[in-house]
Parts: structure tokens; sequence; C-alpha cells
């Protein structure tokens, strides 16, 4: 980590949030429009801020930033190139975890805080969806660490660098691909915002800056969490003939890509389905799966 | 697993209509919109489109909508129908004065602290939902005592119906109570008959028409008999369409609001071959030569098949709210929920017309949510094949029925019947009520997303017909 | 500290004001109140799910655990894996158990 890393993260921050803007279009087939888009972003940010008169003022006020601190602090420890590995912490994942762990009371202030029904009740059903994805993306980690012998993600990435963990442990990549979808709260899991169910939910009540800080913010979510999958399970940067940093790019794009599509094709999950799959069948087989990743430790990585 | 690349010709908007969807589709403007990304959320719209003139019973929440747009996007007032072809560019967006009428100006600024301007209160606006704290002293199931949230959702509550109105107790996230109010109604004024409701005009239309024959003691005649069939039955798919998508917006199942688009598409083009938006009386001159209704039929057995097949409907729509045919039958059900639960009642049965043309009702068995989605498709389909086959007959039998007695036609959503009695209008669109009532029952109990996709497979109509 | 990297430093410096002024300006220009005239609706929330968040409470302290495992099992062998092993099983359980009570249950 040097005196550039901060900025350096900043403008992969900005410039992944512009990509997955084109992501978007690319993948519900709409036409890439540069300028409409640009001129929304700019009528956006200069419209005065709104509040509703139910509000509660720390919390609703608060709420988008503190969204985009961890969205941007989760991006911080993923690593992109041997030459620039982020914050390239020894319990680098557990910064990770503990970076988005902070988009819960995000959403969840912007919920109570924004004071309507409808809002309440979208922050609510975050927690839940929280208490579904936490403990399977948790110790998915676990079992991708174990092989490598430390939490640090850059030497996870080292240890792929003849199989990607993906086809090592296609269980635990199984398990992680829905809960990272759920941290960004992106369809299928969007269940806090929800448009056609709460009408907005608990972002609802935002307009002009604080609105596109929390467009940013899940932006940059998603290009966080492909960036470690990424760095986790699909050996990060090895790859052959490219430079490193542009094999980290194509997979951190090919993940996000695979996110928004799945998102299109599939409805909407209900809480308490989510609930009860994540606590029956995914806590389970993520137990499972660190049971199989200790023996394959044991086998093929001493 | 298939990633298609569609290169679309059009940007999407994102766009909030007046009163629905549903109800701009069935008078003819769709895919028109093209370009438009329908959004339940007022603040994220960049443009609104509302009809000229705005029912009076929603004047309130389009006021407390119009707070919540961005300030820079203003309401496009379109008569409708809208003419296909217009595209999202070609509406209008930036500020307008108010209009006059409407309570609420440009929204004011505030500093900091201080409430500069005083409002009345907003009612059941959508947008301005209407809550208030209640200590309810009865324990819920787990022993616990918790407070509830009075909510209600409407009426400018996409991808809902406009103008229906949901008024939920929320325990958590779980309806404890709920109750359903149909607000927009016409008024009848006099011997000029007036369409009650907006979402099925063209049925009305037939109705008021055969009605007229029959006080005037004889019935339609054969040749616009066969058209005002192809023209119900028409319409029959296109509502049923318009309310899939609908539900395929509710559920955000994206390849579901792909297929009926297209089915639609196919459709309004068939308003060029029979125009039935114009008056009933110019159907005969204004149908055109030899009709070949477009070939919406691939699109729609594919649509069918999407229906039954699709998993993520499974998921949302299976075993929910089921009713037997007894219940059926007790609450007086009529139209597709009856026939979803197996209860056989059928306008179309008894009509010699229909059994000329070959027509098997379409049942179901299960009675549950998915049935119902299931059986509207399928009706969608044979109601086209029907038309095709109006279009293309020659003679034409009697429809029957007492001279001077109600005319009933079979519309979407079950009979609808009118009577020219007395010097004034009896309308009747039985089932109505019914339906609400066992919706507002079935939402109980259910999580809130389970009650929501419950509260649209019964396919509710927001005007109230009758007395 | 090389020039280029004060250069940057001073950059971000810059970067801050500009953003705190603009923050400075939106909020002098007032923000504008919606949904006038209502009541917030902050309920004694029913959360159903209270039981799951108590499991998830037991996870997570399992998962304190579990991070300096991954980090020192590959150096300890054998050994190690049979004590997570027992560690993992008494927390399946855990699990079994709150599902046969019917905490997994959405009441």
């Amino acid at each position: 980590m040097s005196t550039l890393t901060p900025l350096g993260v900043l403008a992969v921050a900005l410039g992944g949030a512009g990509c997955v803007a084109v992501l978007e279009c690319v993948v519900a087939g709409t036409r890439l429009a540069p300028a409409t888009m640009a001129r929304l972003a700019s009528t956006t940010v200069r419209q005065p801020l709104r509040r509703p008169a139910t509000y509660d003022s720390w919390l609703f006020h608060l709420a988008p930033g503190l969204l985009l601190i961890a969205a941007v602090m989760a991006l911080a420890t993923v690593p992109w190139a041997p030459g620039f590995r982020g914050v390239d912490f020894q319990a680098g994942v557990i910064l990770f975890g503990g970076a988005l762990a902070y988009v819960t009371p995000a959403v969840f202030m912007a919920g109570w805080g924004v004071g309507t029904p409808l809002g309440v009740v979208g922050g609510f059903r975050w927690l839940a969806l929280m208490l579904a994805y936490a403990m399977p993306l948790a110790m998915v980690v676990t079992a991708v660490a174990a092989p490598a012998g430390s939490l640090r993600p850059s030497d996870i990435v080292e240890v792929q660098h003849a199989v990607p963990m993906a086809l090592v442990q296609p269980l635990a990549f199984a398990l992680w691909l829905p809960a990272i979808v759920a941290v960004c709260f992106l369809p299928p899991f969007d269940l806090p915002q929800a448009d056609s169910e709460l009408g907005g939910g608990a972002f609802a009540g935002y307009g002009g800056l604080d609105a596109a800080i929390v467009w940013l913010a899940q932006r940059v979510l998603l290009v966080a969490v492909s960036g470690m999958t990424a760095a986790l399970f699909l050996s990060g940067w090895h790859g052959p003939l490219l430079p490193p940093a542009i094999w980290m790019a194509v997979k951190t794009v090919g993940v996000a890509t695979l996110v928004l599509w799945a998102g299109r094709r599939l409805p909407r999950m209900e809480v308490d389905r989510t609930l009860a799959l994540a606590w029956k069948v995914a806590n389970p087989l993520a137990i499972v799966a660190i049971v199989i990743a200790g023996a394959l430790t044991l086998a093929f990585y001493r | 697993m298939v990633l298609r690349l569609r290169r679309s010709r059009h940007e999407r908007v994102p766009g909030f209509v007046i009163p629905d969807e549903q109800t701009w589709t069935l008078l003819g403007a769709e895919s028109a919109m093209a370009g438009l990304q329908l959004t339940a959320n007022p603040a994220a719209a960049r443009v609104v489109l509302a009809p000229d003139p705005i029912p009076d019973e929603l004047a309130e929440g389009v006021a407390a909508l119009r707070e919540l747009l961005p300030d820079d996007v203003a309401i496009d007032y379109r008569a409708l129908p809208v003419p296909v072809g217009t595209r999202v560019r070609d509406l209008r967006v930036g500020t307008e004065a108010p209009a006059a009428g409407m309570e609420h100006g440009h929204g004011e600024h505030d500093g900091h602290g201080h409430d500069a301007h005083d409002h009345g209160g907003h009612g059941d606006g959508d947008g301005g939902h209407h809550d208030m704290m209640a200590i309810v002293g009865d324990p819920s199931a787990d022993g616990l005592i918790m407070e509830s949230i009075q909510l209600s959702h409407g009426p400018l509550a996409a991808p809902l119906p406009g103008g229906l109105v949901v008024d939920v107790t929320l325990d958590g996230d779980v309806v404890a109570e709920s109750a359903i109010r149909a607000l927009l109604r016409v008024e009848p004024a006099g011997p000029e008959p007036r369409v009650p409701d907006a979402l099925t005009p063209v049925a009305w239309t037939v109705v008021f028409a055969e009605a007229v024959a029959r006080a005037g003691g004889g019935s339609t005649g054969s040749e616009r008999a066969w058209l005002s069939l192809a023209a119900v039955e028409l319409e029959r798919a296109v509502s049923h369409l318009a309310w899939l998508r609908s539900l395929g917006r509710l559920l955000d199942l994206h390849p579901l609001i792909e297929a009926c688009t297209r089915s639609l598409a196919a459709l309004q083009a068939s308003r060029a071959i029979l125009p039935y938006d114009t008056p009933h009386d110019d159907w005969l001159e204004a149908a055109v030569g030899a009709p070949d209704l477009p070939d919406g039929r691939d699109a729609l057995s594919d649509l069918v098949k999407l229906v039954t097949r699709s998993r993520g409907l499974r998921w949302r729509l299976r075993g929910r709210a089921v009713l037997t045919k007894a219940e059926a039958s007790s609450r007086g059900l009529c139209g597709p929920v009856a026939r979803a639960s197996g209860r056989a009642v059928d306008g179309r049965t008894d009509d010699p017309r229909y059994a000329r043309l070959g027509f098997d009702p379409a049942l179901g068995t299960q009675g549950d949510a998915l049935a119902r989605a299931i059986l509207r498709a399928e009706e969608a389909l044979a109601a086209v094949d029907l038309a095709r086959r109006a279009l293309e007959a020659d003679a034409c039998p009697d429809a029957g029925g007492v001279p001077g007695g109600a005319a009933v036609t079979e519309g979407p959503r079950g009979p609808l019947s009118a009577r020219w009695t007395d010097g004034r209008w009896l309308l009747v669109a039985a089932g109505a009520e019914p339906a609400r009532r066992a919706a507002a029952d079935a939402m109980v109990g259910l999580e809130w997303s389970a009650a929501l996709a419950v509260l649209a497979s019964f396919d509710l109509s927001p005007w109230s017909v009758g007395a | 500290m090389t020039a280029v990297e004060f250069f940057f430093v001073l950059l971000a410096l810059l970067l801050g004001l500009l953003l705190s002024a603009y923050a400075l300006v939106l909020w002098r220009r007032g923000v504008e109140v919606t949904r006038r005239g209502e009541q917030p609706a902050w309920p004694r929330y029913h959360v159903r799910f209270y039981t799951v968040a108590l499991l998830f409470i037991a996870f997570d302290m399992e998962m304190a655990y579990m991070y300096p495992w991954a980090a020192v099992f590959r150096d300890l062998g054998f050994f190690a894996y049979a004590e997570i092993g027992f560690f993992l099983t008494v927390l399946g359980l855990g699990i079994a158990y709150g599902w046969r009570e019917g905490a997994l249950e959405w009441s």
C-alpha cells in the first residue's frame, strides 16, 4: 500500500460504477446513450435535496454516506494486480466482510429514517436478508482461505496460480454467488427497495445528491464484490498472454454481467423463503464446504 | 443459459403512468410508448403520463404524487386513445404551471429546521400513505404484543390498477387485516349509456348496443353480431395480456414482461382491422374487407408455454390463496377466478353463437394464484382463435334471450349485464365485489410481497359498477 | 515524500474542499420537504425472524474462531482438522435443534 492507493481505489470506484451503468444497458438490451446518461446524472445531482416530513434527521441524512463509505472500503480490500493490491492487509478478507457489514446499518438507517410505512418495512426486510446471506458469505470465505493458509487476498490469489478455486470448490462458489448478489441488494434480492412492491422502499425518500450517492454506492458495491469474486475464486490476475490487470478487469466484468443477467431472469425472492433456504440449505452446505476445503487442503495444498 | 444481446432502437426512460398501464393498453396506447420503462417509484420517473381529464377520485392522489416527482418533470396530459407510434421523446418534460383545480403547486423549498407552509392532510393519495400508529391489544401468534402499521396502499400504486386502494394493517411484515376499495366510478346520467368501466370499454359497448336492441324488441343484426363477438374476444385477450404483464412487473420477472409485450404488439395491430375503439355503429363501415387477424398466435402460444412452465412464477404463486370450488360458489365468484377453482360458470356456454364457433371453456383445478394466471393465458389464446373464426364465419344464429330483458356478455373479469328499464340503466358486474372481498380475505396472514402477488392474481377492477 | 505523492495529496485536499463547498451550496439551497402532514410510522415492529437472529449471533461467534483456524490450519495438519470438525458438528447440531424447534419458521 502506498500513498497513491486511496486515489487508485477511488478511481476504480468511479470508473467501475460507470462501467456497471454501461453493463446494465447492455444486459437490458437498451441503447447506450452516453449523452442522456450524462444529462440524467447532472440533473439528479443539481436537484435540491429532499426529505419527507416523516424523517429522522440523523439517520436519514447519514445513511447514503455510510453506504458509500462501506462500499469504497470493501473495494479497497480487493487486489487488482501484483503492483496494485489495494489495502494489502494481512486479514484482508475479514476487512472485506467487515466493510460489507456496514451496509446493514446503512440500509436500515435509510429505511427507518425515511419514516414511511413501506420504508420501515423495507428496512426490516433488509435485516432479514442480511441474516440470510451473512453466514454463507463468511463461511465460504473461510473455505477459500484454508487452502491458502492465509487471510490476505493476494495470498489466496497466488495459491490459485494453477487451478482456480471455483473448479476446486464448486460448492463454495455456488454458495458465494447468491450471497454477493444479496449483499448488493440487486435483483433477485432487491428486497429493501423493491420498486414494484414497496414503491422504492427504503430509498424512496431520497432526491438529488442523496439518491445519486445511493445509486453510486450500489454500483461500487457490485464492483467490489465482483472483484473479490475474481480474486478469491477465478484466479485473480493469473492468466496467459494478457497483463494481470486486464485479466482482473475481464473477470470482474464477467462476474458483474452474470449478476446483472441473473437479476433480469429471476423473479424477486420472498423474504421468508430466502431465510428458510439460507438456514435450512445454504448454511448446512457451507459447513460441508468447509469440511471439504479442509480435506482438500490436507491432500493438495501442503 | 443463453446470453442474448439484443440491440434496441430505444433508450429506456423511466416513466410513471396514471392511472395505470392496463387502462392505457386497453385504450390503444402501448408499445406505442416505445422506450418507456415503467417505474413504481415517482422519485425515479423522468416522464409522467396522465389521461385528460383525470378522474376526480384520483385528483388527490395525483396532487400527492406531484410532490414526490423530481422538480423538472411535468405531467403530460394526453387524451386517450393515444396515436400508435407516439415516442417517449415526443412527451413533454419540464416544469409546468399548476393546473386549475389542483390544490398543490410547485414544491416549496424549506430551510432546514422549519416548515414554511402547512398543507391539509393528503388522505389516500399514493405517495401519500395515510399511516397512523395503533397499539394492538391482542397478542400475535407468538405471544408478543406489538404495534401495527396502518397503511393505505394506492390509489396510484403501480403496478396494481390505479384507483384501487388496499387498506391494510401490517403486523410486522405480515398482513393482519385488509380491506379493498375501488375508488373509480362513472355516474350514469340519462338515457345515453356511459361505459362504467374503462378497463372493459368494448364489452360494455357491445352490451349497451344489445340492450338497446332488446329494448326495441329485436336483437342486433347478424353481421354486426360477429364483429361484436370478435371485438369482445380481442378485448379479452388484450385485457388478460395486460394483466399478465402487470403481474410480471409486480414480480419483476422480465421474460414474462417481454413475452407479454410481444403478444400485445401483435394484438394491437388488429385494431387496424377491427377498430373497436370507434363507436359501435361504425364498425360495419370501418371493418376492412376480408379481415385477416395478424398472426399473434405464435407469440401467444409461446407465452402460454412460458406461463405454464416458468419456475419463477411457480415459486411465487403456487399454492397461494387457494379457493376451492365450494368456496367459489358460496362467495358468488364469477369469471376466471371461479373457473380456475373448477367452477364452470361462463356466460358463453349458453350462447349459440359461441357454440357455433366451437367454444370450450377453459377450466382450472387447483384454484391457487398460479392456476388463475395460467387460465387467463389460455383464455387469451382461445380468445384470439375465436375472434379469427368469428371474422371468417358467415351466417350468424340468433343470440336468443328475452326481448326487453337484460343483455349479458362475458367480460374479461366476469359477466356484464345492462338493462334499460324505467327510464334508467341497470348495470351489473356480477362477481366484482365478491372478488374484492375474496382478495382481501386471501391477503390476511401473508407476508407483504406474497399478499400483493395474491391480490394481483385476482385481477380486480378499480371501477365500481352498479347502484 | 516524493513530488508526485505530494501533488496527489494536494489534489485530494482540493477535491475535498470542492466537495465541501458543493455540500454547503446544497444545504444553503434548502431541503425540500415532501409528504407534509404525515406522521412517521415507527412502530414496535414485530420482527418475526428474531429466532433466526439469535442463531445468527451464535454463528457469528463461531466465525470469530473459524478465521484464525483458516489462517493456521495448513501448517497444523490433521489434528486441527479434527478439532474444527468437532466444532462444526456442534454447530450443525445447533441448526438441527433450531429447525426442529420451529425457530426457522415464519410464524
